[in-house]
């Protein structure tokens, strides 16, 4: 239904897509799977037109030969990309009826009230029933990405395709367990129909689950393309890297012990309140690493920036080391490290150089003899892209020119930098492959181990259950339960999303 | 082709590029390509300095065209001198516009600032330094005006100083009844027009401070989260940087450096003229953005600014020279203004900095 050959695409010396071939079946589910700079991106990219491809490639859309670049939307085919694209202050329905001009016709009227019945209709497919007045900055990440793949059924229904063709970019990163299953519901449809459904996911374990079919891309080339059935997570892993997985040694046993040690918390929430937290009291003692979950949208969205001091409590108070803290707002001047779920908006700043990035908590201490060292803040900028394996050109290179992995590794690196006391991560794995996951978990590890406490807001069950000690459970922004492990490592998984899905 | 449905540009993601790949085992498999390879290295460094070559290429162009015209002593000072206060103004308005803010009051605060001092002299009375001092802290109150507005209640810089560019211009017509006010304290003069090594004394005004700003912009830890909350400002703030207090430095950095730009101009005149803010707002922007252009690419910076201001004036005071009339200088500024913002916009996708 879609066969792409001979796809190569270079970025001055760089080979990012080399001789690829992708061929997807109608009826199918179709895996993309790849570490983050495989070439997933850039392959996306073409896809949707926003990249040509090298002369000599070759590209039929339904039987059809078409020449570069692709135009996705007068070929039928809808696309959800990993950003979504909503337009921040337009409504619900606005946003799902843009990319089909709300179906007007020539005579350009939009008939907003079949388009309100047609925007809740698909919603509720999707499970979604939120205000479509709403605008769209007012959704939670898991409601905007239904928004986003309800904008693509849209397109589809309305192009009236017999066959549409979906593409879905990491679509499952925000999504809680239950929307997942719909999603799939939805793509098993769309597969049974006729159609097909490219997938590309971080997430191994629900490309099994789901693809008829999985092309592997490492360093820009298709090392394996084959159906997934008989298949096992550790099989993909191998292929996508050229050596084999580190099992995750634990330093796990020394920060638990660290943390039994310890009476004094390094932070301490009593009866915190804010817009969705509400009367959360918790302590987090040095050494240890503290998981706080629930289903999307249940407060644990909002604690990390209460306890940094960032967002203004409603009621309660932080303690810092037994200490009420001064809470200026400035966390990291108080010992308190902050990595922000959205790293794009939130974390860095994308068109400065690494180290302008790296430093940037710490200027006072470059800042010497009436100047800052740039000389310095480079040399230990250097130094941390080596110790955290940053993929980057230098120092001077534009944080925009790092995959997302390794943009998140320098935020850890930051956060570390200042010797923190207390680390606070709120969803550090969004955006990572299964590696930079990895080793993301033993850097959260390694501080454990040092004294630092951490805290890790996450809905990611699976991650949570790997390096916490404790976990929280949160519903409708109160802490409800409370699962502790006898060693570290022992809690499961399935205790968690149970624990979430039944708070 | 239905626009709406193009594709969505990945915000972060940018360029991943093969070769780049990541995980546990990076640094066994890292192929580090060496630092910023020789020709580009020396390309961009071409770039960052292209504006110079621009400047003196139009400077050779117009001395051949012009000869004993252009390329002479006088016309040179009278360049120089002519640039004095544009080049003070676009240095205030590159500090708001690093942390990501238009202030668009400066050449009002500068008018009003050059009418209040010689008044508050003659028709108030006061002695000469409390002039200078009041006229001074008028300027910080005017940024802290603005940054109330702006900052606190966190309302547009762009529509804010919209408002107080006209405000200040009406109260300047109203404090000198819409004349022209002559009667300057002689101190003001030879402050402007004292001469030093040949040039008026206004000159090394501009040229000390961009010296200050300089270092305040590069070498300072201001300067830097300037640039961080003008890059991404909820990334600033959650990096811990005092984003307001910045902000409102900024802002009244930039009203003060606009009034002292006042006193320059009115020591310059020897009269201060209440109509003369709508001329003096768009060189400095011009200015300020075709400095993105050099020295620093995709950047607001001072030395880009520093050059932008002498290749404005070269290429007008050029033109007009071979005959051309005198809309050619506002065409002139105007076009190098979207042409800069062009430029900047070009350099901001693809930059690169080599060191």
């Amino acid at each position: 239904m879609l066969h792409l050959s001979g796809i190569s695409k270079r970025f001055e010396a760089v080979l990012a897509l080399d001789d690829v071939t992708l061929e997807v079946q109608a009826g199918s589910v179709h895996g993309v799977l790849g570490a983050n700079g495989s070439g997933k991106s850039t392959l996306i990219k073409v896809l949707s037109g926003y990249h040509s491809p090298e002369p000599g490639a070759q590209m039929r859309v339904r039987g059809q030969e078409v020449t570069p670049p692709l135009q996705p939307s007068q070929l039928g085919i809808a696309i959800v990309h990993q950003e979504l694209g909503l337009l921040e202050d337009a409504s619900v329905v606005e946003n799902v009826g843009i990319s089909s001009r709300y179906g007007a016709g020539r005579v350009p009227l939009v008939h907003w009230r079949s388009e309100r019945r047609r925007t809740r209709r698909i919603l509720e497919r999707l499970g979604l029933s939120t205000r479509i007045e709403a605008p769209v900055s007012s959704l939670e990440p898991a409601e905007r990405t239904i928004v986003g793949i309800a904008r693509a059924l849209r397109q589809i229904e309305d192009e009236q395709q017999q066959a549409p063709i979906l593409l879905l970019d990491e679509p499952t990163v925000t999504l809680p367990p239950s929307d997942v299953e719909r999603l799939f519901a939805l793509m098993r449809d769309i597969a049974a129909g006729g159609g097909c459904v490219i997938f590309i996911t971080h997430r191994l374990k629900e490309a099994l689950e789901i693809c008829d079919h999985a092309t592997i891309l490492r360093d820009g080339r298709v090392v394996a393309s084959r159906p997934t059935a008989g298949s096992s997570v550790a099989e993909l892993v191998r292929a996508m890297h050229d050596a084999p997985l580190e099992e995750l040694t634990s330093e796990a046993t020394q920060g638990a012990e660290l943390a039994g040690a310890q009476t004094r918390p390094a932070i301490e929430a009593r009866s915190l309140t804010g817009k969705t937290v509400k009367d959360v009291s918790f302590a987090l003692r040095p050494g240890e690493v503290i998981g706080v979950t629930g289903l999307a949208g249940m407060g644990q969205d909002e604690l990390p920036y209460l306890l940094a001091g960032t967002s203004k409590p409603a009621g309660g108070e932080v303690l810092l080391n037994g200490e009420q803290g001064k809470l200026s707002g400035s966390p990291w001047s108080e010992g308190v490290a902050l990595v922000p779920a959205n790293r794009a908006q939130h974390a860095i700043w994308p068109s400065g150089t690494l180290s302008e990035n790296y430093t940037v908590t710490r200027l006072r201490d470059y800042f010497r003899g009436g100047r800052l060292a740039h000389a310095a803040e480079r040399r230990d900028t250097e130094a941390a892209i080596e110790r955290f394996s940053v993929r980057a050109r230098s120092a001077d290179a534009e944080v925009a020119s790092l995959s997302g992995g390794n943009q998140q590794k320098l935020v850890l690196a930051r956060a570390l930098a200042s010797k923190p006391e207390v680390l606070l991560l709120h969803e550090p794995f969004i955006g990572i492959d299964a590696a930079a996951r990895a080793s993301v978990l033993k850097i959260i590890q390694h501080a454990a181990a040092e004294g630092c406490a951490v805290g890790l807001f996450s809905i990611e069950y699976e991650l949570l259950a790997n390096v916490c000690n404790r976990v929280l459970v949160m519903s409708n922004g109160r802490k409800v339960r409370e699962l502790s492990a006898d060693s570290p490592g022992s809690l499961v998984e399935s205790e968690i999303v149970h624990a979430a899905q039944h708070a | 082709m239905d626009s709406t449905s193009q594709p969505v540009q990945p915000a972060v993601d940018e360029p991943e590029s093969a070769g780049e790949g990541e995980g546990a085992f990076a640094s066994l498999q890292r192929l580090r390509p060496p630092r910023a390879q020789l020709g580009q290295a020396l390309t961009s460094r071409f770039a960052r300095f292209a504006l110079v070559l621009v400047l003196a290429a139009l400077f050779l162009l117009f001395t051949l065209l012009e000869p004993g015209l252009f390329a002479t002593g006088g016309n040179v000072k009278a360049m120089l001198s002519s640039e004095s206060v544009t080049l003070i103004l676009a240095l205030a308005v590159v500090i708001p516009l690093r942390a990501g803010d238009f202030d668009l009051s400066v050449a009002s605060v500068m008018v009003f600032a050059s009418a209040l001092a010689p008044l508050l002299w003659s028709k108030v009375g006061l002695p000469f330094g409390l002039c200078i001092v009041l006229t001074l802290l008028f300027g910080v109150i005017v940024g802290f005006v603005n940054s109330f507005f702006i900052v606190l209640l966190d309302l547009n810089a762009f529509v804010v100083t919209l408002g107080s560019m006209t405000l200040l211009e009406g109260l300047t017509t109203w404090i000198s009844s819409g004349n022209l006010v002559t009667q300057v304290p002689h101190a003001l003069i030879s402050f402007s027009r004292a001469t030093v090594f040949g040039l008026p004394a206004a000159v090394f005004y501009g040229w000390g401070l961009v010296i200050v700003l300089w270092y305040v912009c590069e070498l300072t830890p201001f300067g830097r989260q300037l640039l961080f909350v003008g890059g991404n400002r909820e990334a600033a703030r959650l990096a811990g940087i005092k984003i307001r207090r910045v902000r409102l430095l900024a802002f009244v950095a930039s009203a003060v450096i606009s009034t002292f730009a006042g006193l320059v101009l009115v020591g310059k005149l020897g009269v201060a003229d209440p109509t003369l803010g709508p001329s003096y707002l768009l060189p400095p922007y011009a200015a300020a953005f075709l400095g993105i252009a050099a020295v620093q690419l995709g950047r607001f910076n001072i030395g880009g600014t520093l050059i932008a201001v002498y290749l404005l004036i070269v290429a007008t005071t050029g033109l007009l020279l071979l005959g051309s009339a005198e809309w050619v200088t506002n065409a002139f500024n105007g076009a190098a203004l979207m042409l800069a913002v062009t430029f900047a916009s070009l350099a901001g996708g693809r930059r690169a900095r080599a060191t």
